[in-house]
């Protein structure tokens, strides 16, 4: 009764509003609909036998896990891990043994939205390497307006059995990269999904300006810039980055110049500067009571 | 929204939820009261409009309306003559409002979104009306009781010994001290208020003082640019909340200690104990971390604050108030 109410009477309202994710989440589904994204359509269904085979192959795995986590709640100082002034604690280290599993490189062109490519792999130099060739020519198929964009950007971390997690930035002030560009600006993306669905897509972005040349540059940018975003769209009440909830970095080339784009990255990492007291650089005045929205 | 008319109007709200329950002649009033409370204090949550700030409140909202539902169905089965499942259900409602463990996880999640001041709200004041439900109904409840007691020593104590952001460590800290506060409850409502007139004079400096210099993380204590002879108070202060004698925070566990020992309660004793120990120590790290990492002046401090008035006045009666005792 309730599939026959949601497929039949609340979807052509969905239809009309353009909506291609099921408003009215079906009762029986475990996993919870992503409400972005692409639609992956080459995925191939698993019978439920097999799906429970597929799980008991991975439980012992996760058990291990499991203990190895609580192991090392139970002789983890956390004293050790708060972050020490003038150090920059490195995140991510690109060096020939990156484990590109953990990482994920899309443009344009994988959704027949552009033709834009990129790759992530490594340099001449034994660094981490983000090229390609960014193209904003249109698709003509009448629905692309815009194009040219490549992005990488590191999977959300996981816990045992599967359970998102996030990356626990607290403490920490600036944003420390060691790169080395072609002269481009690139965008720099920290996802922040929240707990409701709501807050899913917010971002926090900010640029990262590159020299070009051989020189390495050492880019540190405090975590007060980045402007928060919900699904590219800025917002108009800024705020503080919630540094304990970071589910992913990424950098995305789409300056709108068409051409080959090189960007070498040597390590991500973070610092604490006691001397930077900002938390948020934008909508720092104070609205009088009662103002509509504030 | 700060001192704004709407802000006093919902402290005022808040204020009348406690005397509603304090003189309601029924569990349905009492039901009312602190539906109220659960109302007014969600604006005081919003404040700060951040995405953060809104999450806590939707999670407050909705386990505190979980808890209502489950006293409104006790208020249903203690009509129906089926004591023994209104208790129960009545038992669990009020522990989920207090935050006692296991019942523990949303104030979590909910404290970290929480500026200092309304931490404080949510960690005092919203828990005079359950806590005083309790008391009503302390001589129906047996061994489940019990197990929520010892839950909330054990979590408030060993959890916060893994925690870096003071506002989880003074969250589980109000968990095991929850466990303290439900146990004077049963035996005596003045030894309950006694304790926790002690616990808010004693926690409303420490969360004052975190609220002027923006502590958030146990390493940013060296940023505290105030006098070193006041900050010695402070960390004092905060050993008096963790129950250190001769401080004013050691007199009402060794008061509900004594009744309990008195009263042959021993495995109780010994978890009260156990579980003071746990919280004592990371009260003690929060001082070690503060004074190791402080030894060096990284940064010229121009500007030197000074506590005000009221905050020296409450640091030292939380310090030199243990005498107290001789008009308890």
């Amino acid at each position: 009764m309730y599939r026959f109410l949601t497929s039949n009477i609340c979807a052509p309202s969905i239809w009309s509003r353009r909506i291609n994710f099921p408003v009215v989440v079906p009762s029986s589904s475990f996993h919870e609909i992503r409400k972005n994204g692409y639609e992956d359509k080459n995925r191939k269904k698993v019978s439920p036998r097999q799906a429970i085979r597929d799980g008991l192959k991975e439980l012992k795995k996760e058990i291990k896990n499991w203990t190895e986590e609580v192991k090392e709640g139970c002789t983890l100082d956390p004293i050790m891990g708060m972050p020490l002034p003038g150090e920059v604690d490195m995140q991510w280290c690109f060096n020939e043994s990156i484990d590109f599993d953990h990482w994920v490189v899309t443009s344009d062109s994988d959704h027949n939205e552009g033709y834009s490519t990129s790759t992530l792999s490594v340099s001449p130099t034994g660094k981490g390497l983000f090229s390609g060739n960014l193209s904003t020519q249109l698709v003509r198929d009448g629905k692309v307006k815009k194009a040219g964009y490549c992005n990488f950007k590191s999977i959300r971390p996981q816990k045992s059995f599967k359970r998102d997690s996030f990356h626990n930035w607290s403490g920490y002030t600036h944003l420390v990269m060691r790169v080395r560009g072609d002269g481009r600006s690139y965008m720099i993306t920290l996802g922040t999904a929240g707990y409701f669905d709501v807050n899913w897509n917010d971002q926090f972005h900010f640029a990262l300006y590159t020299r070009g040349g051989p020189h390495w540059q050492i880019s540190k940018i405090p975590f007060s810039k980045f402007y928060m975003t919900s699904r590219g769209r800025i917002q108009d009440m800024q705020e503080p980055m919630p540094l304990n909830r970071i589910t992913s970095f990424g950098i995305t080339a789409s300056d709108k110049n068409n051409g080959p784009f090189r960007l070498e990255i040597d390590y991500v990492g973070l610092e604490l500067d006691p001397s930077h007291k900002e938390t948020s650089a934008y909508e720092q005045y104070k609205v009088p009571y009662f103002y509509a929205g504030y | 929204m700060w001192f704004s008319p709407s802000l006093i109007l919902m402290l005022i709200s808040i204020m009348s939820s406690v005397f509603l329950i304090l003189s309601s002649p029924s569990l349905f009033i009492s039901w009312l009261g602190l539906e109220l409370n659960t109302l007014a204090f969600l604006p005081l949550m919003l404040v700060k409009k951040t995405s953060m700030s809104s999450e806590g409140s939707v999670k407050y909202f909705l386990t505190q309306t979980l808890a209502s539902i489950l006293i409104i169905i006790s208020i249903v089965m203690f009509f129906l003559d089926l004591n023994n499942v209104g208790n129960s259900l009545l038992l669990v409602g009020l522990s989920i409002k207090l935050g006692a463990a296991p019942f523990h996880s949303w104030i979590l999640s909910v404290a970290e979104t929480l500026n200092w001041p309304v931490l404080f709200i949510l960690l005092t004041v919203q828990k005079i009306n359950p806590l005083f439900m309790l008391w009503n109904f302390s001589s129906y409840w047996g061994n489940v009781f019990d197990v929520i007691i010892i839950m909330s020593l054990v979590v408030g104590s060993l959890m916060g010994l893994i925690q870096t952001s003071t506002r989880l460590l003074m969250t589980f800290s109000s968990i095991s001290h929850m466990g303290w506060l439900l146990i004077s409850v049963s035996f005596d409502l003045w030894m309950g208020v006694l304790y926790f007139f002690i616990y808010m004079v004693v926690l409303l400096p420490v969360i004052m003082i975190f609220n002027i210099f923006n502590i958030s993380y146990i390493n940013e204590f060296f940023l505290m640019n105030f006098s070193l002879s006041k900050q010695i108070l402070l960390f004092l202060s905060i050993l008096s909340l963790g129950g250190l004698p001769p401080f004013l925070g050691f007199l009402p566990k060794w008061l509900i200690l004594q009744v309990v020992v008195s009263m042959g309660w021993y495995f109780f004793s010994l978890i009260m104990i156990l579980a003071s120990l746990f919280t004592l120590f990371f009260y003690l790290r929060m001082t070690f971390t503060a004074f190791i990492l402080g030894g060096s002046s990284l940064f010229e401090t121009k500007i030197f604050y000074s506590l005000g008035n009221l905050n020296l006045f409450m640091l030292s009666l939380s310090i030199l108030g243990l005498p107290l005792f001789l008009f308890v």
